[in-house]
């Protein structure tokens, strides 16, 4: 007993510091309304359609049904409630009422309808409800409609597209600058932003410099801009490694026909160095086509580099069809020294792989977005942004149908996953309240500056 | 020494029961995958199994499912055993996980063919049988003086502190005030001042200890009182009838005008929440006492609950069986708290969903006219102002 009252104070005293620490972690001052968020990013987006966005952003301007929480759990957006049969094949998802578009229009049930038409068989019942009748039970359907392929807009004739989310296009400059406005009526309450200036096409080293002086508040940084912005004190994020790259070939060019080229090539490269040395161990090595952090089985697809078997492939190809040109993103300063060492490892292997910026070519380094957290749907993005015939979905919901799925995107080899990396940001001293998802989403309607600083 | 013995004994029950836990917290998981298995390797031959843990588990507990994968298999007639004529079939399990939970993976060769199997759960697994239900929580207005509750007017929002009763307006998303007038107050407020704010179309009612006013809030402000004790609980159908507040306190006194006009006596309480018993509505008083009394509309006893809080509100929702009680957290005004949902299962309340956490005491929180939707005021410790909040309840099933 008598120990246990002289460490009463001393346990009070803990629980205080405790206490007092929690309180240090939280915002020190109310969020406070108002500025202009400056934000650049690489991509020179030319058209309102989320489709064509970085994934980070489509959340700013236009909402979905759900949002997925930080494990990917659906919870109530412009859908308030769900029902299903037992089957999981009817659902019904009741709207949350008085939500419009920007353009001032209802966001009703057969809005939605009309915009989720390709997904199934939708249907408005009334005002408010959506109906979606699905062919084969779908279990996952909620999170599947809080992907962004899923956002709820209206497209006008014009093509342009409205969304209802916490920003408003209010300026629209294709591919160079875009000022999102705050949407005075959004359903989750106003951002405290006034709007976002989001400046696009810039290039990485431009960002960085705009961070360090102030010009800019959010940018995207390359690993090595990281480490240095690091150095010198700036605030910096990474992502879980989302975004995939991979050597994507093409399907119509001969030179890149033989599946023993693909083969030769997928097996010579030497993901570890280029890991060590290009990424600055940033991301993670891969031979899957989804992150691991997503499905816990991307182990599955080796990613190890086999020499002596890719000069087994190389081997038997005729000496005219050892030669492909590889393409990259001039803009992207990763990409050329990546593209160059995966030449020199094809070289061993006794493939000629001749590297170029941008144009046509044999190959190319392409960066992938995830586009969503349902992996049947990134699938299907993946397999349209790589050419690939039409992603059918497996007709039974299962871990291992979808394993089945991804082994058969892969299978022909005209998709080369190297690498998942993650999304390194810059932040400004007056960014308030960032809390992006950790897959990337950037939340920025949670936002606010302090104006004090500069 | 018997101490000591007394307390290894107790140390034993306790990392039993832990191990119990973790068994019973990966059963599903460990049935499925034996199942697959099973079924991948028939007829079954000796295997080679082997395990690793890429997950977050810890090394105990992955040893626990490693025991129970292996008992599993055994128990189908899957065992290690020395290769016989036809080979060995090799089993390599995968302790990993992904966005959503544990992902277990058995890659299975049987020397001709390769076969995988997966079984995926939730970390935490959902409560069975019940909604997914959350409170969404949304900040209406922050201000020194002490809000006592809340109401929407058409587009605005009627406030009700201490001392006025202010309308506001929206603009650009922040709420402004547009007009008010002023309480006539002739006497001291009680130290724990609450008050009740009611709206039909412009105009209002407010009950205040001992006072009830109303008046007009639409185009202009007006306000008359009178000196009151009864305060509504409930309304139209849904009412348990007019109870008497005690005006120095900050409580009902127990004595309640019912509907159909005879007085009825229940234990005093600080609030009450309607909820549906099965099919027929049913009473929850806050009391006095601690505990938690249950009525019928008739304001006959049928039982109690252990108390759950001494704020509580009934809603009607979409979740569940379609009403649950919300309730404040115990504590004094010195700490933080939270307010959470609870379905009535079986007679009895059971927490649903996550709770929302305030920044200090709760201090008010009522139903709202709005379906689904409470009202609640919360002090903020550090700096002592009052905020509103709406809280609504969502669901997903």
């Amino acid at each position: 007993m008598q120990r246990f009252v002289w460490r009463l104070p001393a346990l009070i005293s803990l629980l205080v510091s405790l206490t007092g620490l929690s309180a240090g972690g939280r915002a020190e001052t109310r969020p406070r309304y108002g500025g202009r968020l400056t934000v650049e990013i690489h991509d020179a987006i030319t058209f309102t359609d989320p489709a064509a966005w970085p994934p980070q952003l489509v959340a700013l301007v236009y909402d979905t049904l759900v949002k997925l929480d930080e494990r990917g759990e659906p919870r109530p957006a412009l859908a308030i409630s769900w029902l299903h049969d037992p089957e999981n094949k009817r659902w019904e998802f009741r709207l949350r009422p008085g939500v419009k578009f920007h353009d001032g229009a209802p966001l009703n049930a057969a809005a939605v309808a009309a915009c989720l038409k390709g997904l199934s068989s939708v249907a408005a019942a009334g005002d408010d409800v959506v109906v979606i009748q699905t062919e084969n039970p779908t279990p996952d359907l909620p999170a599947r409609l809080g992907g962004t392929a899923n956002a709820i807009l209206r497209r006008g004739a014009d093509g342009v597209t409205t969304g209802s989310g916490p920003f408003r296009i209010a300026e629209w400059q294709p591919g160079r600058r875009a000022l999102l406005a705050a949407n005075d009526d959004y359903w989750g309450g106003r951002p405290f932003l006034d709007d976002i200036q989001l400046l696009m096409g810039r290039s990485p080293r431009d960002q960085a410099i705009d961070l360090e002086l102030g010009k800019a508040d959010l940018v995207e940084l390359t690993p090595d801009d990281a480490r240095r912005a690091s150095q010198r004190g700036a605030r910096t994020w990474v992502s879980s490694p989302a975004e995939l790259l991979a050597l994507v070939f093409d399907r119509v060019r001969a030179a890149v026909d033989d599946p023993r080229l693909r083969q030769a090539v997928g097996l010579s490269i030497d993901r570890a160095a280029i890991y060590n040395v290009l990424l600055l161990k940033q991301g993670e090595s891969t031979g899957a086509l989804l992150p691991a952090w997503l499905t816990g089985y991307s182990f599955l697809f080796p990613a190890v580099r086999d020499l002596e078997r890719a000069r087994q492939k190389a081997a038997f190809l005729p000496k005219s069809g050892m030669r492909v040109t590889l393409t990259y993103d001039a803009a992207d300063p990763l990409a050329r020294p990546i593209a160059e060492r995966i030449a020199l490892n094809a070289r061993e292997a006794g493939v000629i792989v001749q590297v170029a910026p941008g144009g046509e070519a044999d190959v190319r380094l392409a960066r992938l977005p995830l586009r969503s957290l349902d992996p049947e749907q990134a699938l299907a993005a993946y397999a349209a942004a790589c050419g690939s015939p039409p992603f059918k979905a497996p007709p039974i919901f299962s871990p291992e149908a979808n394993l089945n799925a991804e082994q058969k995107l892969l299978e022909d080899g005209r998709i080369i996953p190297l690498f998942h990396i993650p999304q390194i940001v810059g932040l400004g001293s007056r960014v308030r309240n960032w809390n992006p998802e950790p897959w990337g989403d950037w939340r920025l309607d949670g936002v606010w500056l302090d104006l004090g600083r500069t | 020494m018997v101490r000591s013995h007394r307390r290894f004994s107790l140390l034993t029950i306790l990392l039993l029961t832990a191990a119990a836990a973790s068994g019973q917290r990966f059963d599903r998981l460990v049935h499925g995958l034996a199942q697959k298995i099973a079924t991948a390797v028939k007829p079954h031959p000796p295997v080679t199994l082997s395990f690793r843990n890429v997950s977050s588990l810890s090394a105990a507990d992955a040893a626990l499912a490693r025991a129970a994968i292996d008992r599993e298999l055994r128990g189908l007639g899957v065992a290690a055993g020395e290769p016989g004529p036809g080979g060995t079939t090799e089993i390599k399990v995968t302790l990993s996980e992904n966005l959503r939970g544990f992902v277990w993976i058995a890659e299975i060769d049987t020397g001709d063919e390769r076969a995988i199997a997966i079984e995926e759960a939730p970390k935490t697994p959902p409560a069975s049988g019940t909604t997914s239900l959350a409170i969404e929580k949304k900040l209406m207005i922050e201000q020194d003086r002490q809000i006592l509750d809340l109401a929407t007017i058409g587009r605005g929002l009627l406030v009700l502190d201490s001392e006025a009763l202010t309308l506001y307006e929206s603009a650009t998303g922040e709420w402004q005030p547009k007009l008010s007038v002023r309480i006539p107050v002739t006497r001291p407020w009680p130290r724990d001042l609450r008050g009740r704010l009611l709206v039909q179309g412009d105009t209002y009612q407010a009950y205040l200890p001992g006072l009830t006013c109303n008046g007009n809030a639409g185009g202009g402000m007006s306000i008359t009182c009178r000196d009151a004790l009864l305060w509504p609980i409930g309304a139209g159908s849904r009412m348990l009838g007019f109870a008497q507040f005690t005006p120095a306190r900050n409580y009902f006194d127990g004595r309640v005008i019912a509907p159909n006009g005879s007085t009825v006596s229940v234990p005093p309480f600080f609030s009450a929440a309607e909820f549906q018993a099965g099919t027929a509505p049913a009473w929850a008083l806050a009391g006095v006492d601690g505990q938690t009394h249950l009525y019928n509309t008739t304001a006959k006893n049928s039982g109690a609950w252990s108390a759950i809080g001494n704020g509580i509100a009934g809603l009607e929702s979409d979740c569940g069986g379609r009403s649950q009680v919300l309730a404040s957290a115990a504590g004094d005004g010195t700490v933080t708290d939270s307010i959470s949902a609870y379905d009535v299962i079986d007679g009895a309340p059971r927490p649903t969903g996550d709770a929302v956490a305030f920044l200090g005491p709760v201090t008010v929180l009522w139903p709202a006219a709005e379906r689904g939707v409470a009202f609640a005021v919360s002090r903020d410790l550090r700096s002592g102002r009052y905020a509103a909040f709406r809280l609504a309840i969502t669901c997903a099933h």
